[in-house]
């Protein structure tokens, strides 16, 4: 795909979203005017863009739905229920529309008759003004539109210089479409073809571009918005956008143009005779304050584009390949760093090791920075859940509450990207299968309205993504007798309830006693695990019979660099996740005196379980002086680590193990020293999970 | 000359200006353009060298049979008046 149409994609694609998100807004929150906005520009937007590519189906559907829109937005038409159920439909054509445009698909068949079927129910909806009035978006009625809503607001009189770079073609966009966009903002007065430049036939090499325009332009949008229309070729142009009463650029644009200053005359343009005079043809264009110039003083639409700009960088696109190979880089320098450190220390060369920290400091700041890039608010990316849930529930017709909390909490766009599937399934099993139908409901003496939250908070170094329900609760018994079964579990077995709920996720076991094309095929569950732990994460489930369920799934915060802390135990140093250590304790002779050979200590007043790393991993027998107990929080589980040595913070740049190592249990990784030397970084879910099977023996 | 196809862009540019300088180079040009729907701002440039060297030798060059979504896209594209457009 073109590197232009992927932007058009990118963009539609984002668009919809926030058109999806105010649709689902106003259904739960009524209308406010922050989602109608946000609704109008999305199908402005994919018009305009749609328009540039000539993807004229597209065109000529938003059209109708962005005039409608408009209707209702100069509150000729209220939105109501029935209204926002079509936008919804509209969102998802659009979306079929775009993904028909890129394939170089026709419109024809069941999506014609929905192009069809939809187009008829929008014009229906249309004020009777707008009804004679629907048609293919053309140049006069796309003129008048902006006419209308110039008036309101002040127009002005631009200038723009367009000349096309030689290598313009190869962009696959067409200035022609381009230039049509132009009547969408506001009324073109002149368009001057410049043509001086292009040879004659046999010098001509027919793939390169010669041509250019000036553009005398009417309109209430800002300096940023006409650069917009650009947006697709703006590396493939040479641009000069300034007011056209602006003598300046006017002079300095016709001295760096041979014999254009003869070719405006001609063409009708206002040209100083000489710098600083305007011919009167100003005051016949009715224009209002063009005299400041548009980089000094800003004008209320100029603020607008301002604030515009502000979105503009929280949109910027990145390769995230990019972002991976800064990461990368950052990584190598931290361990280049930590040799360093390792050197100064050896030398006992205490500016060498002042510089080795300060460069250690700044290069944390960096790492913190680009992690930042990667991260992003859960919430844009949960909102789409909402118009699932909406949709089941519909399906499945039962009525659903459904509440996002903690949509502010950040976490790798990557992790989101990837959580995003599991999570669908999950939400899908709470509405089928955990909630009952309103009937039920109201004879359990529940809300006939079924409560799902998805909800997401930072704890100890993890986020946690919780989905809960106030349905039905797993059914254990039946989920016990089909594992049972299946020859999952032996039938005496001795597991307690979170084991149970927990064999959902064996591969194959589904409870559901009829299959619906939602969810109940005894696919998924095992999928779902396996995500959540190829993202280093776990997933836990409770459940209440007749109160709901509860699923926890907790990730790692980031999963390239990580602050820990460095620990020897034998003749191995291991890294243990900084975040989860709670405290460091030395092991001295009156916990010994307690422990009596079981691998317990009383720490405050509460029963600590031991894990000996030593005996655990097998390392010899060292001398340490002291042992020390790093006490480890993992939700709502402790542990105490014992080990011989601390040696403190360490920047961890988490190296994968290779496969040999990939049955060790409670290892996820590896990092280099600073000497040269591998750590191996602690896997403490697995860690605990293993101490809490050994407790229950 | 007949254009043949319904749509012309800068994938057929190259092979037309081929065409087309071989017809110029041998007498007056006159492209019946009937068939065309279509066309984008890489045929229009190569209209107006034809054009512009038509001028300088003296020669005829003349669209014919021109449809009207070409001629919209004409004077979209600014250039109508540029060009010769035969009524035939």
């Amino acid at each position: 795909m073109d590197e232009e149409l992927g932007l058009f994609v990118e963009d539609a694609e984002e668009q919809l979203t926030f058109m999806e998100n105010a649709l689902i807004t106003m259904q739960e929150n009524g209308v406010d005017d922050e989602s109608l906005g946000a609704l109008f520009r999305a199908m402005h937007t994919i018009k305009g863009t749609a328009g540039m590519f000539g993807f004229d189906n597209i065109v000529g559907f938003t059209h109708i739905a962005e005039n409608l829109l408009s209707d209702v937005r100069d509150g000729k038409i209220t939105l109501n229920e029935e209204m926002i159920e079509i936008f919804l439909q509209v969102k998802d054509h659009t979306q079929t529309l775009v993904d028909l445009a890129i394939n170089n698909k026709p419109l024809e068949g069941e999506i014609k008759a929905k192009n069809d079927e939809l187009l008829e129910i929008l014009k229906s909806m249309l004020s009777g003004a707008k009804k004679s009035n629907v048609v293919a978006p053309t140049q006069e009625t796309e003129q008048n539109e902006a006419e209308t809503d110039e008036m309101s607001e002040g127009e002005k009189l631009w200038h723009i210089s367009i000349r096309l770079k030689p290598h313009f073609f190869s962009s696959g966009m067409d200035i022609i479409n381009i230039l049509s966009f132009f009547n969408m903002l506001g009324e073109v007065k002149k368009l001057l073809l410049i043509d001086t430049k292009i040879p004659n036939i046999e010098d001509l090499n027919p793939t390169e571009a010669y041509v250019g325009y000036e553009v005398l332009f009417m309109t209430d949008a800002s300096y940023a918005d006409i650069e917009e229309i650009f947006e697709f070729v703006i590396d493939d142009v040479e641009l000069e956008i300034f007011l056209a009463d602006d003598t300046d650029m006017l002079q300095a644009l016709c001295d760096a143009n041979e014999g254009l200053r003869d070719e405006l005359v001609f063409a009708g343009f206002n040209v100083p005779n000489v710098a600083g005079t305007v011919s009167p043809e100003k005051s016949e264009e009715n224009i209002s304050e063009v005299s400041q110039k548009q980089t000094i003083q800003k004008t209320p639409t100029e603020k607008k584009a301002v604030k515009k700009e502000v979105n503009k960088s929280f949109s910027l696109r990145v390769d995230s390949s990019k972002i991976d190979q800064l990461i990368n880089q950052i990584s190598e320098m931290v361990i280049a760093n930590a040799k360093v450190s390792q050197r100064a220390d050896t030398l006992d060369d205490n500016e060498l090791s002042e510089s080795a920290t300060i460069l250690s400091d700044m290069l944390e700041e960096i790492r913190t920075g680009i992690m930042n890039i990667r991260m992003v608010q859960v919430g844009d990316s949960f909102n789409k859940f909402k118009r699932i849930v909406h949709d089941v529930a519909k399906k499945v017709e039962k009525e659903i509450d459904f509440e996002i909390v903690g949509g502010d909490t950040e976490l790798d766009k990557m992790v989101v990207e990837k959580i995003s599937d599991p999570l669908m399934h999950m939400l899908r099993n709470s509405i089928d299968h955990g909630i009952e139908t309103p009937q039920q409901r109201k004879e359990l003496g529940k809300s006939p309205k079924g409560h799902v939250v998805l909800k997401t908070y930072p704890d100890a170094g993890t986020i946690v993504i919780e989905i809960s329900d106030d349905g039905r609760g797993l059914p254990k018994d039946m989920i016990l007798q089909k594992a049972i079964a299946n020859g999952l579990v032996d039938e005496n077995n001795n597991l307690g309830d979170k084991e149970i709920y927990n064999l959902i996720f064996a591969a194959g076991l589904s409870t559901a006693e009829k299959v619906s094309d939602i969810s109940g095929r005894g696919v998924g569950m095992d999928v779902v695990k396996r995500n959540i732990e190829s993202l280093r994460g776990t997933v836990e489930i409770d459940s209440k019979p007749g109160e709901g369920s509860l699923f926890t799934i907790r990730l790692p915060l980031t999963l390239a660099i990580i602050d820990g802390f460095l620990i020897q135990s034998g003749n191995t140093k291991y890294i243990i996740p900084l975040e989860m250590i709670q405290e460091c304790i030395e092991l001295d002779a009156k916990y010994k005196k307690e422990m009596d050979g079981n691998e317990f200590i009383n720490l405050r007043d509460s029963m600590l379980p031991l894990l000996d790393v030593r005996t655990y991993f097998d390392e010899e027998a060292t001398q340490s002086a002291r042992e020390n107990v790093v006490v480890v929080r993992y939700g709502e589980y402790k542990m105490g680590m014992m080990v011989d040595e601390l040696f403190g913070e360490f920047q961890t740049v988490i190296k994968p193990l290779g496969e040999v190592f990939s049955n060790v249990i409670g290892i996820s990784g590896g990092t280099i020293l600073g000497s040269g030397e591998i750590a191996l970084i602690f896997d403490i879910p697995k860690l605990m999970e293993h101490k809490i099977k050994q407790i229950k023996k | 000359m007949k254009i043949e196809k319904d749509e012309l862009s800068i994938y057929d540019v190259e092979n037309l200006y081929k065409e087309l300088l071989d017809e110029f180079k041998k007498a007056d040009l006159v492209v019946d353009m009937a068939n065309v729907k279509k066309i984008d701002m890489s045929i229009i440039q190569l209209f107006l060298s034809l054009q512009k060297s038509s001028l300088k030798e003296l020669k005829k060059f003349e669209l014919i049979n021109v449809t009207p979504e070409v001629k919209q896209i004409m004077q979209h594209a600014a250039c109508d008046s540029l060009l010769l457009i035969g009524e035939k």
